[in-house]
């Protein structure tokens, strides 16, 4: 977060201006690009389609520029755009799951284990912070949670945001925020627990 | 076993989590610079889309006040004047016309339209008069 405050720090003057011409866009994509593409990966852990919403994410930001008032930063205004996008994409992968039900097909690639994913993008080099299992059962457990308890996991314990920027970001009440927070941990924990018990 | 699981290895858990979601991100500079240049051109796209319809809406509006400008048309009191004068004129006119074209059909004759009906009329009419000639004749030399 440290360094996105830093990129914010100096894009925010021109940004507050109401006036986003396209020369701020090239510096404010260049800026946040690859933070809004962590939080797509680990929200959709889908390359192709974080890589196609982390751009329709500022193409969007683009378009309503001129609702921008500087009222929020310039990280909470993208990380809304960039959550809702993936809030539509879940959506429409749900429906695309139950079309592919009812037409018997199956789709080989979300039956995948995700821990064969996250296998293939791991670099050894963090093998010695935690064994590989742990890291892949908070990966599997967080899948698995509801999309407000994923959307608060990843943006407090990825991105490192402040429950109140959460809060902002998410439409949210901070108590709110703590309570999705607090099962995530929670199933987090109890995933551990199991995998440390054998299970 | 599960009591051993305190506060510090879940926060090492969710650390080493964090690494792994980073490192997941993480992509060569062409990656990022393709990312960039895609949104870049899509910008420029609907920048430029938007520009030409502006323009050419400013030149037909320029064009429109500028023929304004330069050829101003008549004005209400010059149309009620014109009308005013030209309206008997144009009365006198189709009078002395009509006048004319009158005149000029009754010493004309036939129009050269109708000239081979006449033709044929008038032969037709000498034959008769030739036929009621030898008609006579003859009746005049049965009755001698």
């Amino acid at each position: 977060m440290a360094d996105s405050m830093v990129s914010l720090a100096a894009v925010q003057p021109t940004l507050t201006s109401q006036v986003l011409t396209a020369e701020d866009f090239d510096e404010l994509v260049r800026r946040n690009q690859k933070r809004i593409f962590r939080l797509l990966m680990s929200l959709l852990h889908d390359e192709d389609a974080a890589d196609t919403l982390t751009q329709e994410c500022f193409l969007k930001a683009y378009k309503s520029r001129s609702n921008f008032r500087g009222e929020s930063s310039v990280d909470t205004w993208l990380y809304r755009i960039a959550v809702n996008l993936a809030r539509d994409h879940h959506r429409n992968r749900r429906q695309g799951f139950w079309k592919k039900l009812f037409s018997d097909s199956r789709d080989d690639e979300d039956d995948q284990p995700l821990i064969e994913t996250v296998i293939d993008h791991r670099s050894t080099a963090e093998a010695g912070l935690l064994a590989q299992e742990e890291v892949e059962k908070v990966w599997q457990t967080v899948r698995r949670l509801s999309p407000n308890q994923r959307e608060v996991f990843v943006l407090r314990f990825s991105e490192e945001m402040e429950l109140q920027e959460i809060a902002h970001t998410l439409d949210m009440e901070v108590g709110t925020v703590k309570s999705h927070l607090s099962r995530a941990l929670t199933a987090v924990r109890k995933r551990l627990e199991e995998h440390r018990d054998g299970g | 076993m599960a009591d051993e699981l305190n506060t510090k290895d879940i926060q090492q858990a969710l650390d080493g989590w964090r690494d792994s979601a980073t490192e997941r991100a993480e992509r060569p500079d062409w990656f990022f610079a393709r990312q960039h240049a895609r949104v870049m051109s899509e910008i420029s796209a609907r920048r430029s889309s938007g520009v030409p319809r502006l323009a050419w809406a400013g030149i037909v509006a320029t064009v429109a006040v500028a023929a304004s400008l330069m050829f101003p048309g008549p004005t209400q009191k010059q149309v009620q004047r014109q009308l005013q004068t030209e309206a008997p004129q144009e009365l006198q006119i189709s009078d002395h016309d009509l006048m004319l074209a009158v005149e000029q059909t009754l010493n004309a004759g036939t129009p050269s339209s109708l000239e081979p009906a006449t033709l044929l009329a008038d032969e037709m009419n000498q034959a008769l008069v030739t036929q009621a000639g030898s008609r006579k004749i003859k009746e005049n030399k049965y009755e001698n």
